[in-house]
């Protein structure tokens, strides 16, 4: 018990009565209506944590950041599990050590030195490339680290080693999807795992947790691989194609896959038509006005100064009446 | 019975939990994320700040579940101790917050057509800019009662204080809060 324990004002509460009532989900207006004496000042109160409780509310977390600390959370359990203290051992005694027997354990001493230092640059390669993303010094080290692990891992345990590489490749994504430096390779290394991850969906008969996982994992591909669209658009075809296989993943795992607002690129077929218009004025000379229509399915528009891909090869006919059709080489871009 | 959520049978899945049990550190987990991140959120303006906070949290929930002891106390108590000593942690490496200058226990009565307006329109980074002009006790019985939404007496137990203690500093919030906005 304390000493000086302050008894709360009555304003302070009736406030906090109030409030609680609101917390256990009575309506705004039955609250006023039990507090109707106090209503003047208590309503702007309740309004304003109302408020409170609606903003705060609409913070949510972002799913891919509670499911990648659930994975943490987990794996730093399992860590913990693992390192229980070990038995200590007493000291061994010392005898005295004579000079040659010193030489020998310096010798030997430098030779244990290099050979730990060398296991020490392998051993901090590993240990530090839990969070390495593709073109960091230790990243190699992680990418070898997975595969050892992948190969020893049998059947439910492999899935879910699958399940966190696949994971890692989304988290990698998200990394270098934010400085806009995602490579075709990268975005290769996430379709490849995750078709990895199809198949042994497609085998195995998964669990809760793990069917919980690929939802997640597919969820947060999609909004990755559109970022990264968005940013680098000349990766959209592989992204698209990534993120079918994503959901092909899904579907395997017997979940809806997630839907993306990236539409395929357009397919376009090289045959525009250049309808020339002669100058009226310079018969004798093709113009150098001449307006190339090309009929692809995407509509480019072809310049006239000849820099297009689409108009160059448009050899326009002084003769008004005639509008050539040529068909050029090059692909116009849409 | 548990008190920060009756369905939740805390003692049982915090003992499985210690025993390494995965389900009952996923429930942990599952049950106390939601609650601690916006309890984060409602105190620090990035969110990349509130989930690197909200991670040291958990794992060091997770580091220290072993050493966790019943005393009389709900384990969400304990998480919160952890969480408020993080948050409190990170603002104090941050050392960017500017002296704002705190407010008097005057409580205005703004007229009663504001508030309704306060109460569509405001937006966690009014809640978080003016909670920053507040005291800091103030400012963690605001961050956990209607950030992590945690009640008062589940409050007192997270800031070892007591109920009255809290429901006083509660009003003495809100009130200034509502001001704030109401100015603003």
């Amino acid at each position: 018990m304390r000493l000086f324990d302050r008894k709360a004002g009555a304003e302070a509460t009736v406030f906090a009565e109030a409030q609680a009532l609101l917390d256990d989900g009575m309506a705004f207006d039955d609250v006023l209506d039990l507090f109707s004496a106090e209503a003047s000042w208590l309503e702007p109160l309740l309004r304003t944590t109302t408020g409170m409780r609606q903003a705060v509310a609409a913070e949510q977390p972002s799913y891919y950041f509670e499911a990648s600390l659930k994975q943490k959370f987990l794996a730093a359990a399992r860590r913990e599990d693992r390192t229980a203290p070990l038995p200590v051992l007493p000291a061994p005694s010392r005898a005295p050590i004579s000079p040659r027997t010193g030489l020998r354990t310096a010798f030997a001493g430098s030779a244990v030195a290099g050979v730990a230092a060398a296991i020490g640059a392998l051993t901090l390669g590993f240990v530090t490339s839990d969070d390495a993303v593709p073109g960091d010094w230790n990243y190699a080290f992680k990418l070898a680290n997975e595969r050892l692990e992948y190969s020893l891992s049998r059947g439910d345990q492999r899935i879910d080693v699958q399940l966190g590489q696949t994971e890692a490749r989304v988290r990698e994504l998200q990394v270098l999807s934010s400085s806009g430096a995602v490579s075709p390779a990268d975005i290769q290394r996430l379709q490849d795992d995750a078709r990895e991850l199809e198949k042994l969906a497609r085998s195995n008969q998964l669990d809760e947790i793990q069917r919980g996982r690929i939802e997640v994992i597919t969820g947060s591909s999609v909004k990755v691989l559109e970022g990264v669209a968005q940013k680098q658009p000349d990766l959209q075809p592989a992204v698209v194609t990534t993120i079918t296989t994503v959901n092909d993943t899904a579907l395997a795992a017997g979940i809806g896959g997630g839907t993306t607002t990236i539409e395929p690129l357009p397919t376009v077929t090289p045959t525009p038509t250049a309808t020339p218009t002669p100058d009226s004025d310079t018969s004798s000379k093709p113009s150098p006005e001449a307006t190339v229509s090309p009929s692809a399915t995407a509509t480019g528009t072809a310049a006239p100064t000849g820099t297009s891909t689409a108009a160059p090869t448009a050899t326009p006919s002084p003769d008004s009446d005639t509008h050539s059709t040529v068909s050029p080489p090059a692909t116009p871009t849409p | 019975m548990d008190e920060l959520a009756p369905e939740f049978d805390e003692y049982a899945v915090v003992e499985a939990a210690r025993s390494g049990d995965e389900p009952a550190l996923t429930r942990l987990y599952e049950h106390y994320f939601p609650k601690v991140y916006r309890y984060v959120a409602s105190r620090l303006s990035a969110t990349e700040d509130a989930e690197d906070v909200t991670e040291e949290i958990f794992l060091r929930v997770i580091h220290n579940l072993g050493s966790f002891t019943w005393r009389g106390l709900p384990f969400g108590a304990w998480i919160f101790r952890i969480a408020r000593n993080e948050v409190v942690s990170h603002v104090r490496k941050q050392k960017t917050r500017a002296p704002a200058a705190e407010l008097t226990e005057f409580i205005p009565d703004p007229g009663q057509d504001h508030t309704l307006v306060i109460e569509q329109q405001m937006t966690v980074a009014m809640v978080r800019a003016a909670a920053e002009r507040l005291p800091e006790a103030q400012r963690q019985v605001i961050a956990l009662r209607f950030g992590a939404g945690l009640s008062v007496a589940e409050t007192a137990q997270a800031l070892k204080k007591t109920e009255n203690n809290v429901k006083v500093l509660q009003h003495k919030a809100i009130a200034k809060l509502q001001a704030m906005v109401v100015l603003e």
